[in-house]
């Protein structure tokens, strides 16, 4: 009917007269030792082969090295090339003659300002992508192998090359013949480069990596063939390793996680919460409209320290007691974290970080089953973690319990009368 | 019962007398702005549902059934769009709802009845902005309240003429309906800007209870049609549904006096007049936000030309005027009403004297007023009639 397509618009009242009675939102905080507790630091989550960027350092704020550890795929064995009745034509008697690795580097997220010296050198022992560190080439349950020398050592220099971030983002290491010929054999396990940073004080952030071998071709000796060999797998070694952790960490690689028991305790204040709905006072879920845990910065130790945006997820435990190892619940930040700027790890330490639990505190009140669990309570501990495991060397840093700048737990609560018939 | 009218009566049920959108601020006040369950035809003649010439299925005069002589079915929309003020401010509203659904079947010498009929409008919605303090500074709150309710009632009832002239008719009915309030606080932004969840109270209960009306009708001298109806109910209840802490009520409804004459005062031309008492005082009582209920009288004049047309078919032409109290207000005067009407009907299909379907459109401009807050508003009525089904 025509009528029902108009456009509906409900009476609005004048005033608030006819509205029921304004409710009460007011702000608690908790100190740690009323909410929280179990709390520990545990890390080692994820491979530093799992980073998307590696790193390479050379007394990077006076003390950190990193070496990018490479390893490339096959290479071609036959090229396309034309004949000489001017056909094209498979070339399967194929010769190496030389080649190149071409990095390409972050400018923006790279330290330095001026030239830098990077050698490449061959790997001569067997090394694991998953598990080499800067002593151990292997470091898995039945195999542990320590490098040589540590630092992924030693390795055999095949080629330097000079990068002038003034010229642009790649830098290219030139590889003679027999070079190329040390990485032909895929079923050799040492099979791999090193690079390195010969100059100092520098970080360097690289983004890709890429062997290019030239191939002379014998059907035609003056075609020369240029041809593309990806990276299959690559790591970063580096020391020294942090230390142990004092306070909240978050973040790393492998990555680091702060544990925490929650809980939320029956209030006694503040009067003006009292006055309204009467002290001791336990909230029901809906009357939590924000919970975050408010974090006190501390400064991270030199060479760890963020230099981008660092975001920061809680995702709950899931079985506290198969710690470390305990499944983790969905993000309770929707998967993007908690931004934060990466001076509040340095220059602006004692800086207060609040990061969103609100569904996880009303979780927490709804009792059994509100975990999707019938008949079970929810989860009550929480991970503070990096919102991608591991996304960085850098990590996060705050004071811990029964320290200054403790953790708090905010809480914005509203209360309000029931809703009640006209 | 046939099985079209059963499937008419079905659909109708489904369908049900509806309240799509508010129509009224006096919505807010009480139990709500009362709503007359009348067609097109009563709309325009400022007519308060009965004592008008002919068959007609109003629940307000259900001796009036006793005179349709096929299967019939009445469908009642009402869109109306209007404004208030409180000599500052001035709020727009708009909004469409389906007052009346009927059908009526000829049974063991009478006719069986069928209402779906609008009671009460509880519509209506508020917003208010505070100030909270929140990590040492202050920062918007906003609270929107929505009350979404309408009192109904689903009746059956029986007709039958006792004389060539006079007819009785009786309904049975339950109410049926039910109101939410929900009162939902959001804050712009927390510590920091990061989101606060927003805060809801909500509560829903749904009402209950039975209702009487008796009627008579009555012709006298051929020239005079005379109706009077009362209407007897229990108290209105209402139940807290589902998680809803409020707690329920009860409220006591009065009953209802109505009567209702019309007149040939010459070929083609009809005169009517209608008045109610209902006292509502006595509600008082019951209501939790120290709305004063009041008893109201209303009265409805109106003229009726039967004999003219439109497109080769009879379309009568109506005027009316219409005076009433409403039983709640928002302050502490009196409320009432006036309306200006007009309209017209159209016999859609015709064999011999039985109108086999038919439509009435009433306009009404009208005013409500309660101290400061006046209100104005236009209103359509339109109502489909289908016989012969």
């Amino acid at each position: 009917m025509a009528v029902a397509a108009c456009q509906e618009r409900s009476p609005t009242a004048l005033g608030d007269s006819q509205l029921p009675e304004e409710p009460l939102t007011i702000e608690v905080e908790l100190p740690w030792s009323e909410f929280g507790s179990d709390f520990q630091v545990l890390g080692g989550y994820g491979s530093v082969a799992s980073l998307g960027s590696p790193v390479l350092a050379h007394t990077f704020a006076g003390a950190l090295e990193s070496r990018v550890l490479v390893r490339f795929g096959a290479y071609p064995i036959s090229a396309q090339v034309i004949n000489a009745d001017g056909a094209a034509e498979l070339d399967t008697d194929i010769r190496y003659i030389g080649g190149s690795v071409v990095l390409t580097i972050d400018t923006a997220a790279s330290t330095n300002t001026g030239p830098v010296t990077l050698q490449l050198g061959a790997l001569e022992e067997v090394w694991d992508v998953g598990t080499a560190s800067w002593t151990y080439a292997v470091d898995t349950i039945a195999d542990q192998r320590a490098w040589a020398q540590p630092g992924a050592g030693p390795a055999t220099q095949i080629s330097a090359a000079f990068w002038d971030p003034a010229m642009g983002d790649t830098v290219s290491f030139p590889l003679d013949s027999a070079s190329v010929a040390l990485w032909v054999d895929n079923a050799d396990q040492s099979r791999g480069g090193r690079i390195e940073s010969d100059t100092d004080g520098v970080l360097l952030k690289l983004t890709r990596a890429v062997l290019r071998v030239t191939l002379r071709s014998s059907i035609d000796p003056d075609t020369i063939v240029v041809d593309s060999v990806p990276l299959i797998e690559g790591t970063i070694v580096y020391d020294p390793p942090p230390s142990t952790p004092v306070g909240l960490r978050a973040g790393g690689a492998p990555a680091w996680r702060s544990i925490m028991g929650i809980t939320v305790p029956t209030l006694t204040g503040p009067p003006e919460l009292c006055a309204a709905v009467g002290c001791p006072f336990t909230p029901e879920p809906g009357q939590i409209s924000y919970a975050a845990l408010a974090l006190t910065s501390r400064t991270t130790e030199a060479g760890f320290q963020p230099r981008d945006t660092v975001r920061l997820d809680v995702r709950s435990v899931l079985s506290p007691p198969a710690l470390p190892k305990s499944p983790l619940g969905p993000s309770e930040t929707g998967g993007l974290g908690t931004s934060i700027l990466p001076e509040v790890f340095g220059a602006l330490e004692g800086s207060v970080v609040e990061v969103p639990i609100t569904a996880f505190v009303r979780t927490l009140l709804s009792g059994p089953g509100a975990g999707g669990v019938a008949g079970v309570d929810p989860p009550s501990t929480l991970a503070l973690t990096s919102a991608t495991e591991p996304f960085s060397l850098s990590f996060a840093s705050f004071f811990g319990p029964a320290e200054p700048g403790e953790p708090v737990l905010k809480l914005i609560l509203t209360v309000g009368t029931p809703q009640e018939l006209p | 019962m046939s099985a079209r009218v059963l499937t008419l009566a079905l659909g109708l049920s489904m369908l049900g007398s509806a309240s799509l959108s508010g129509q009224s601020l006096f919505s807010s006040a009480g139990l709500g702005l009362t709503v007359d369950a009348v067609d097109g035809r009563a709309r325009s003649l400022g007519n308060l549902g009965l004592g008008l010439s002919g068959g007609a299925l109003l629940p307000t005069d259900p001796a009036a059934s006793a005179r349709v002589q096929l299967p019939s079915g009445v469908l009642v929309a009402q869109p109306s769009w209007g404004n208030a003020s409180d000599g500052g401010e001035t709020n727009y509203f708009s909004g469409t709802r389906f007052p009346l659904l009927a059908a009526a079947y000829p049974v063991l010498g009478g006719t069986f009845t069928i209402y779906f009929a609008s009671l009460l409008d509880q519509d209506f919605r508020g917003e208010r902005e505070t100030n909270v303090g929140l990590g040492g500074g202050s920062v918007v709150a906003t609270d929107a309240f929505e009350q979404d309710g309408s009192v109904s009632s689903m009746n059956v009832g029986f007709a039958r003429m006792l004389t060539e002239e006079t007819s009785l008719g009786v309904t049975v009915g339950r109410y049926t309906g039910s109101v939410d309030r929900t009162l939902v606080r959001t804050i712009d932004s927390g510590p920091g800007g990061s989101a606060v969840q927003p805060y809801v109270s909500a509560g829903s209960w749904s009402y209950g209870g039975y209702l009487v009306t008796g009627g008579v009708a009555t012709r006298l001298i051929g020239l005079v049609n005379l109706s009077a109806s009362a209407t007897w109910s229990t108290a209105l209840d209402a139940s807290a549904l589902g998680t809803t802490t409020g707690d329920g009520g009860s409220f006591d409804v009065p009953l209802q006096l109505r009567i209702g004459v019309s007149a040939a005062l010459a070929p083609g031309l009809t005169v009517s007049a209608s008045a109610l008492r209902a006292d509502w005082s006595s509600v008082t009582d019951d209501l939790s936000l120290g709305t004063v209920a009041r008893g109201v009288t209303a009265f409805g004049v109106g003229v009726e030309l039967a004999q003219a047309r439109l497109l080769g078919r009879e379309a009568p032409l109506r005027l009316g005027y219409r005076r009433s109290g409403l039983p709640f207000a928002l302050g502490s005067e009196d409320a009432t009403e006036r309306i200006y009407s007009g309209g017209f009907g159209l016999a859609l299909n015709q064999s011999g004297e039985f109108v086999l379907a038919s439509a009435d459109l009433g306009v009404e401009r009208g005013q409500r007023s309660a101290g400061a807050l006046k209100e104005s508003f236009w209103r359509a009525t339109l109502s489909l009639r289908l016989a012969g089904l």
